[in-house]
């Protein structure tokens, strides 16, 4: 063979071998974007996070009792499947005696003995097993759990029971769930709780000495919460609902993951990416809505990566940008540990200070505003710094408080992974 | 050499070319928690004493047009009835954000109070809406000729709120990310002009006339606390031009917790509010076995909702104690699949 011909050959097979390649490349990555996955507060996902519980059954809080109504429904209607979830405790406690509920939870230092201060210290962790049916809802009240074995029916219809003597009302018996029976619930209380709920979707939890379930590949979980304010005493009854922030596991073939160990990123990971920014429209605080109606708004942030059970607190900076109608922009940061609640005013003032903060309606001068919220990435990957977040409304109409609940918004994508390990 | 090279740069070209593409189809999926192009508030109402606060954000560094429509729901039951738009067009300087109530809209007054209601740069001339308005909102990017220019940038919230008892609910506007295409009046809603729309709704619920636990621990009930629910749906395929209806099915399937499966239909159309398992709705498949017809023994129960073309929905649920305190709570569907529309521009 000339040298020409074997030139031409070589090019030829280089050409054939790079040609190769580019089809390989663009169909992974055809293929990748067609199973995108993503964080979403709509779409069936394999893990739920439920940013806010709140649980306070004597009003220590503001004066009303409030509790959280939580629902998950399996949306396979083929399949049984599984959740193995936790609440993680980010109850402010004192330091040292004093607080609301006798057990010490507080929401400022006011609220402790002298010279003790209120603060989130560490998340501690309970967990417990749902095993739904196919397609099948269930919901509890947090306060509650479910401690029960079935249902009331007659008058008292749906509230729970274990015998007949559970049913309020006259004539009323109790109905075993029998097999669809979810599981038991830990009730939170008898003090104040404000948390997260976290659940998985996992393989089996039918040995419990060999331990909890390991993650699997599926997305069939929806959920919402309703957090109460009820009492009879002023007329309230006020409720507000979000949905859950579903992390999709990027794979949907059923099979059950390595170990406990998730990984979240939009790189090659076992779920969808924690996002870059949070994006919240919102009222500035204390802005006047007409009607003598005022708002104020709380936000609920969680980090994307925790070590449950090892009760190990990551602390990540929050660079939040805020912007009004004339398009003016101001800046502030702010730190996450383990769970933070906080009046949007209070991000950038302590208490007391909130008419001068950039969150509010006497410094902005226009009723709404836009924040974008950014982790700082630490930048060796532990933690990942991800966040997620759901906002809740409080609007004032002279004595009268109600509140709404809202999700937020996400964009762009982190490109360091965020990972929960249990 | 030089066929070599060109080779090679048509080779990385390609590669380049679909992993955009790619890209582009992953991150511009439709949903309630991420900007978009299109936005859809399927509820915005205004009443005697119940009123609409619709925020819209413009989260790109750059300036945004915007063409809105208000979508009235049908005046009757009849099958023919239609649905009444009126257009507005917004500006949005970069990240402005921008409200207004439905019942007063929005004024053109740069000399407003510091703190007032239209305080900040006026986005443009916003019809107010009239008592009795029931409907939707829709708005589309557009660019300084109105031509459909999708950026990715537009969100929304719409916040209800009850005059007379200070309640409030809210809810996310449902966005539609422009993927590509042309820039016609003609918005295919098909996943290569914008991105499609669900298939499928899900709806955890509680029944019609189902008690409310925590009204019933805490409240003033001694069981006669209930619990109701609204659904409104608005179809994708939405026809501005011609003001041509969208009618069809609702297929669905409800489960309760002891997995007992109802099922049925209902129409809908250009505008659809149902409140599930009244008397008025027929649905007895949604009501509370507390009630006469009903069905549902449970107070958790979920429904799949699959429609003949697609919609987009919110739901509201009110919980009322013994004395007739009310609390109502609007939440977004949850969705899966996906399923191909049309929006025309007039």
């Amino acid at each position: 063979m000339r040298k020409e011909d074997r030139d031409m050959d070589g090019q030829r097979k280089s050409r054939l071998v790079f040609s190769l390649g580019c089809l390989v490349t663009a169909l992974a990555l055809m293929s990748s974007a067609s199973v995108a996955q993503k964080v979403t507060s709509e779409e069936p996902a394999g893990y739920l996070v439920f940013p806010k519980i709140v649980v306070d059954p004597s009003g220590g809080l503001n004066g009303t009792p409030r509790d959280t109504v939580i629902r998950i429904t399996n949306t396979d209607g083929n399949n049984p499947r599984i959740a193995h979830c936790f609440y993680v405790d980010g109850t402010p406690r004192c330091s040292i005696g004093g607080g609301l509920d006798g057990f010490g939870a507080c929401r400022t230092n006011e609220d402790c003995a002298p010279g003790g201060i209120c603060a989130v210290r560490e998340c501690a962790v309970i967990n417990f097993d749902l095993t739904l049916t196919p397609g099948q809802p269930v919901g509890w009240r947090a306060s509650e759990g479910v401690t029960t074995t079935g249902l009331c029916d007659g008058t008292a219809a749906g509230l729970p029971c274990s015998s007949d003597s559970d049913c309020p009302g006259s004539g009323n018996s109790c109905v075993q769930l029998g097999a669809d029976d979810f599981g038991r619930v830990p009730p939170l209380g008898p003090g104040i709780f404000i948390g997260e709920l976290k659940c998985v979707q996992v393989d089996r939890t039918t040995n419990i000495t060999a331990g909890p379930g390991t993650p699997v590949n599926r997305n069939d979980l929806i959920g919402n919460a309703s957090i109460y304010a009820v009492t009879p005493a002023d007329s309230t009854v006020d409720v507000q609902s979000y949905n859950a922030i579903g992390v999709q596991a990027a794979s949907e073939d059923g099979t059950t993951q390595g170990d406990t160990s998730m990984n979240l990123s939009d790189s090659g990971g076992e779920y969808a990416g924690c996002p870059a920014q949070v994006v919240v429209n919102h009222f500035f605080d204390a802005a006047d809505l007409g009607g003598g109606r005022t708002v104020q708004s709380d936000i609920t942030l969680v980090p994307c990566s925790e070590q449950l059970e090892l009760n190990t607190v990551f602390s990540s900076v929050l660079q939040i940008l805020v912007f009004n109608e004339f398009e003016q922009r101001f800046s502030t940061s702010t730190t996450l540990g383990c769970y933070r609640e906080s009046r949007l005013s209070n991000l950038d003032r302590r208490p007391g200070q909130e008419s001068t903060s950039i969150f509010n309606v006497n410094v902005q001068g226009t009723l709404a505003g836009q924040t974008v919220i950014r982790p700082v990435l630490s930048g060796d990957g532990d933690p990942g710094n991800g966040i997620l977040a759901v906002v809740e409304e409080f609007h004032r109409t002279g004595n009268q408080r109600r509140s709404a609940a809202f999700n937020v918004h996400w964009r762009g994508s982190k490109n360091q992974a965020d990972t929960v390990s249990y | 050499m030089r066929r070599k090279r060109s080779g090679w740069l048509a080779g990385v070209g390609f590669v380049a070319a679909l992993a955009l593409a790619a890209a582009s189809e992953g991150q511009t999926r439709s949903g309630s928690d991420r900007p978009g192009s299109i936005l859809m508030f399927p509820k915005v109402v205004r009443s005697a004493s119940r009123d609409t606060i619709v925020q819209i954000t413009n989260t790109g560094n750059s300036v945004n047009y915007v063409h809105c429509f208000y979508l009235e729901g049908p005046q009757s039951q009849a099958a023919n009835a239609a649905c009444q738009a009126v257009d507005f067009e917004l500006v949005l300087t970069r990240q402005q954000p921008t409200q207004w109530r439905a019942s007063q809209g929005r004024r053109v007054s740069p000399g407003d109070a510091f703190g007032s209601p239209q305080a900040g740069y006026d986005p443009g001339l916003i019809p107010p809406l009239p008592q009795g308005f029931e409907g939707a909102l829709v708005c589309v990017e557009v660019n300084s000729n109105g031509e459909p220019f999708g950026q990715n940038r537009l969100k929304g919230e719409a916040t209800i709120v009850d005059d007379g008892t200070g309640d409030v609910s809210k809810y996310n506007a449902f966005a539609l990310a422009k993927s590509g295409g042309d820039t016609d009046n003609n918005l295919n809603l098909d996943g290569s002009d914008y991105e499609t729309c669900p298939a499928t709704l899900h709806l955890n619920f509680s029944p019609w006339g189902s008690l409310d636990p925590v009204i019933e621990d805490f409240g003033n009930a001694n069981l006669n606390s209930f619990i109701s629910t609204n659904l409104v749906l608005l179809p994708c395929d939405l026809d501005f031009r011609n003001g041509t209806r969208t009618n069809g099915t609702v297929s669905f399937l409800v489960r309760d917790e002891f997995e007992s499966p109802f099922s049925g239909s209902f129409p809908f159309r250009c505008w659809t509010s149902i409140d599930l398992g009244s008397p008025s709705s027929g649905l007895s498949q949604f009501r509370s076995t507390l009630l006469t017809g009903g069905a549902i023994g449970t107070i958790f129960a979920q429904a799949q909702l699959t429609p003949t073309r697609p919609l987009v929905g919110v739901a509201e649920s009110f919980h009322t104690d013994q004395a007739g305190v009310t609390g109502a709570a609007a939440t977004n569907l949850h969705t899966s699949g996906s399923a191909n529309a049309t929006v025309r521009l007039p």
